[in-house]
């Protein structure tokens, strides 16, 4: 049985061997960036540009760019985070932004952007402004905004005999019915993925307004979740009405946010509600055509008897690139520049023409070839006087779990009323406030 | 007629219908499959069940391009490897002297071996994690196979205990008087006569490796070191929308290991009952 | 041999530890050590970052209430007794055709096993879009103009959709492992039965179930931990199944852990799995009265 010991000797030397390497290839300094463009996303290879070129201007330097599946990288981000061992650079939201800032992970950029005025200019102030804390510390470079409102199936709105998007809740609720009869459903999201938190942000924008939403995420009602006047329970009663009425397909919870979107762009889906991203999908699902023929936007319909914002809409800057705070004296000066051409104009242009607008300032030309959806929810932001972030941008993680993945599913398969929802999100804010203490 | 021959033909009968049953439960869903992978989208949306008006073989390369299944395979491989080369040799070692040597302590050693097997992966997840953590072990495909061959020594070594302590006391006294150290019987005697509990072993543990999920999941980040059940599971999630091409990913990391499972039949079943059942 | 008897012993020990040491340093830090740390963590709260802060018990106290432990708790003992006594017997049953020679065998073991040898990953995308309303099954029920649920999808049907996974993947192996414990019987008993007048049935029950309990104890036991600690497949048909429905103790605490960064909670499910498994092995070994190896 020579054969055997050879076999297993050889088999151990190749696993030093494996380790080593692990071990040895550390010559040269990584740079590790994780986001959620994956390596099939259309921005991916405009990374891959910057990355390459970065590598020929630093040859010491190896990028390398972790692009996960967005639930994955949320959770992934999570854990790396939680292990002290942040990525060098991290596309995280803002919320998330000050909560790993406050654990010292994030780095405090308002320093480095007091140094590097010209490219503080770049951004928009009031970006910068939302991404700040209340003392003024900065832990992400604002990048991109959201604005969020409701896509519709202009093919399902003609089968269905609709002439229009809805402008009041009535309205919607009548022609959930309609497209009911023709064999379509009003609504679909990704319910697998808990994809929730923007219309549930919109409901409750309506119902509570949007200074409520942001005392309720980050001020004085950070517990007030399951107070009636605080508007989340009416919040979830809206839903209710169209899960309810039929406005969602069965087994929401269970729906892929892939299939969710295939069934808009295959015209069994009437309306969409969700952030400006969803532009690009559309073309990269449905094709130009389906795009510029089908898919029409608008604000999400008032609700006369609800006491909130009825022109509220929900959106902002919502992304931004985070700099480890771990980082040594060689490496940050590498990183830094790193980040600021990951948010040059060149890329910013590049963001913009896939459906993800940004807060840096970019060429007048640019935005004249955009697509007229986007220059119309660009003109809608810019009109509106009350905007509020979406709650899984903004608040404490536990609260932003708890919404999407207990209160919401709760409510779309009737395992929880209103109220029990509300009381669900309400513990776990108390839990995570008051071990803050 | 018999009774014997009139009792054989009901059975036969009525016995074959439930086999039947079970394999075309089992091949219908492959049959799909491979049928699918060839449609091209529109096929697939205007008409799942049937079959494609055009075969798209292109799909398979598209397949391995897109969803860069060679990067996969490769990790997987170099995974198996480490696995069974550690996991063998550390097992074969703890066996063969819990087999052949008599000291105090040895059934206590055994017990304290073979327990083992009620402590599963997924539950010392998180100090497992803890201890990558510390040892910036993350994407280190070496470190992942050595916590699989860990956790594959108390089955390994109940196996192997069991076929060396059949080796004849006859056969490895001859070996000693003969000359050989305790390094040569090992090798020159145990090892070769307890082959099939070696291979049965093998068979188990590269099975395992193939398919574990769950810490592969949590330790390989960078899709260049992921393994194939990590891999796949992110390639299909972003592309829920395109069966066709999913599936095409599904058959190409399929076909090797049913050749070989066509090829080594034998082996693998021997595998699966000297295993779990004399073990 | 003029070897003192003392040196002797001193050289038998040093190879034994040599031989051991490989084996009892993998095995102590990467299985023991964990476990004893699992139970170690569970004391604690503690969500990846930060300080640990001693709770002693309190995890288990608050898991206990938790109305998510209690329901993963609820659908893992679902899941094994629904799953285990399904696949036991139509294994067995299965099985003991294949050895009555109702078939070509080499076909049927080939075609059976074969799902053994497939990514759980492969095998659940596949079957859950089969399941799926508008690839597979459900399009051709629409088809035929019938209502059609996706039980992937639908919190009642769920859990049985996922054990249907785990029966078309893994019934092959329990199979393979009954027909091997069936070649085990003595052929002249049943032969002087047949000739006794016993009738197919009778046979079966009288004479080969009891001969071969050994063999069903030992698959039933390897099954019934094997469910209590099912992940892969569940993992990826249902992901913890829609809001929660298919959610195991093991897909729990992967939650706990990586989504809720609940750090204590997860090993107290651990803990808690551990336990179980503990319990389970120590009662099937009494019943199967097995004699240890020594």
């Amino acid at each position: 049985m020579k054969g055997a010991v050879i076999t297993l000797v050889f088999g151990f030397l190749a696993f030093l061997l494996v380790g080593w390497n692990g071990i040895c290839a550390q010559e040269k300094l990584v740079i590790r960036i994780m986001d959620y463009f994956v390596p099939t996303d259309t921005l991916a290879p405009h990374f891959e540009e910057v990355f390459r070129k970065f590598e020929v201007d630093f040859p010491n330097v190896r990028v390398q760019h972790e692009g996960l599946e967005s639930a994955d990288f949320r959770t992934k981000l999570a854990v790396e985070m939680a292990a002290g061992n942040p990525p060098d650079i991290s596309y995280v939201v803002v919320g998330l932004s000050w909560e790993y800032g406050e654990q010292g992970l994030l780095m405090n950029l308002a320093p480095v952007f007091e140094q590097e005025r010209e490219w503080r200019d770049t951004i928009v102030p009031t970006a910068i402004k939302a991404f700040s804390t209340p003392d003024g510390k900065i832990y992400a470079v604002p990048f991109v905004a959201q604005i969020g409102g409701l896509y519709y199936n202009k093919n399902v709105y003609e089968r269905a005999g609709i002439a229009g998007p809805p402008t009041t809740w009535d309205e919607l609720l009548e022609q959930v019915e309609k497209i009911k009869k023709v064999g379509a459903y009003a609504f679909v999201t990704g319910g697998k993925e808990w994809r929730y938190a923007w219309f549930i942000t919109q409901l409750l924008v309506r119902t509570a307004g949007v200074d409520r939403v942001y005392q309720l995420a980050r001020g004085s009602e950070v517990t007030g979740w399951n107070k009636p006047e605080n508007g989340f329970i009416d919040a979830l009663y809206l839903f209710k009405e169209l899960i309810d009425a039929g406005a969602f397909p069965e087994g929401l919870n269970g729906i892929p946010r892939d299939i969710a979107r295939m069934m808009f762009v295959q015209n069994q889906v009437a309306m969409y509600y969700e952030g400006s991203w969803k532009v690009n999908v559309w073309k990269n699902l449905g094709g130009e055509d389906f795009l510029n023929n089908s898919v029409g936007w608008s604000l999400f319909p008032a609700v006369p008897k609800a006491k909130g914002d009825q022109d509220g809409m929900v959106g902002g800057p919502v992304h931004g690139w985070g700099i480890s705070a771990k980082l040594d004296e060689t490496k940050k000066p590498l990183v830094i520049e790193l980040v600021k051409r990951i948010t040059s104009p060149v890329m910013a242009a590049r963001f913009l023409e896939n459906a993800q607008p940004v807060v840096v300032k970019v060429d007048e030309s640019v935005m004249a070839r955009l697509h007229p959806i986007l220059l119309r929810q660009f003109e809608e932001y810019n009109k509106a006087q009350k905007v509020a972030l979406p709650t899984d941008v903004i608040c404490v993680p536990p609260v932003d779990n708890a919404i999407k993945k207990i209160a919401v599913p709760g409510i779309v398969d009737g395992s929880l009323t209103p109220e029990e929802a509300a009381e669900e999100v309400n513990r776990e804010a108390e839990k995570y406030f008051s071990a803050k203490q | 007629m018999s009774l014997r021959g009139k009792r054989q033909e009901l059975i036969e009968v009525f016995g074959r219908i439930p086999l039947y049953l079970h394999t075309l439960l089992l091949l219908i869903p492959i049959g799909w499959m491979v049928v699918t992978s060839m449609k091209s989208l529109q096929d697939l949306y205007t008409n799942p069940m049937g079959l494609p008006t055009q075969w798209h073989v292109g799909n398979f390369i598209k397949a391995v391009q897109v969803g860069r299944l060679q990067i996969y395979f490769k990790n997987t491989l170099i995974v198996e490897v480490l696995t069974l080369s550690c996991t063998l040799l550390v097992a074969s070692f703890v066996a063969f002297v819990l087999s052949r040597f008599r000291f105090r302590g040895r059934e206590f050693l055994y017990l304290f071996f073979t327990a083992g097997y009620m402590i599963s992966l997924h539950s010392v997840l998180i100090p497992l994690y803890e201890i990558a953590r510390s040892l910036n072990a993350f994407n280190n495909l070496a470190f992942l196979s050595l916590v699989y061959s860990a956790f594959e020594i108390p089955f390994s070594v109940l196996v192997l205990t069991n076929f060396m302590s059949q080796v004849p006391k006859e056969i490895e006294e001859s070996a000693i008087i003969d000359g050989c150290g305790y390094w040569g019987v090992f090798t020159k005697v145990v090892m070769p006569l307890s082959r099939d509990g070696i291979l049965a072993v093998a068979t188990l543990v590269a099975l395992h490796a193939w398919n574990e999920l769950l810490l592969a999941l949590v330790m390989l980040n960078n899709p260049s070191s992921r393994t194939l059940p990590v891999g796949l599971r992110g390639f299909f999630a972003e592309h829920l929308s395109q069966p066709t091409l999913l599936f095409a990913a599904a058959l190409v990391v399929s076909i090797p290991i049913m050749a070989l499972y066509a090829l080594l039949q034998e082996r693998f079943v021997q595998g699966i009952t000297l295993g779990a059942l004399k073990g | 041999m003029a070897r003192g008897k003392s040196s002797w012993r001193r050289r038998q020990w040093v190879w034994i530890l040599l031989f051991l040491l490989p084996g009892i340093t993998l095995y102590c830090s990467l299985v023991i050590f964990p476990v004893i740390s699992a139970f170690y963590l569970s004391g604690f709260r503690w969500y990846g970052f930060g300080e640990k802060i001693f709770v002693g018990f309190d995890n288990f106290r608050r898991l206990f209430l938790s109305r998510t432990f209690l329901l993963s708790l609820s659908v893992t003992v679902r899941y094994m007794l629904i799953n285990v006594p399904l696949q036991i017997t139509v294994a067995y049953v299965l099985a003991y055709l294949l050895y009555r020679k109702v078939g070509p065998f080499k076909f049927f073991r080939f075609v059976f096993f074969m799902p053994c040898v497939l990514l759980s990953v492969v095998v659940g995308y596949t079957l859950s879009v089969l399941l799926s309303p508008w690839f597979g099954v459900g399009a051709l029920f629409k088809t035929l103009g019938l209502h059609y649920t996706n039980p992937l999808t639908d919190p009642k049907l769920a859990l049985y959709g996922v054990i249907f996974g785990d029966f078309w993947q893994w019934l092959g192996i329990k199979i393979v492992l009954f027909y091997a414990g069936f070649q085990d019987l003595p052929a002249d008993i049943l032969e002087a039965a047949t000739l006794d007048g016993a009738s197919e049935m009778q046979r079966f029950t009288r004479i080969v179930i009891p001969l071969t309990w050994d063999t069903i104890v030992t698959v039933t036991t390897l099954l019934l931990i094997g469910s209590l600690r099912v992940f892969d497949l569940v993992f990826i048909m249902t992901g913890g199944g829609p809001n929660h429905a298919t959610e195991t103790l093991s897909i729990h605490l992967f939650n706990l852990a990586f989504d809720q960064m609940d750090f204590g909670a997860g090993s107290a499910v651990a803990v808690v799995l551990f336990l179980i498994s503990f319990l389970f092995t120590v009662v099937l070994r009494r019943v199967a009265r097995r004699e240890s190896l020594f």
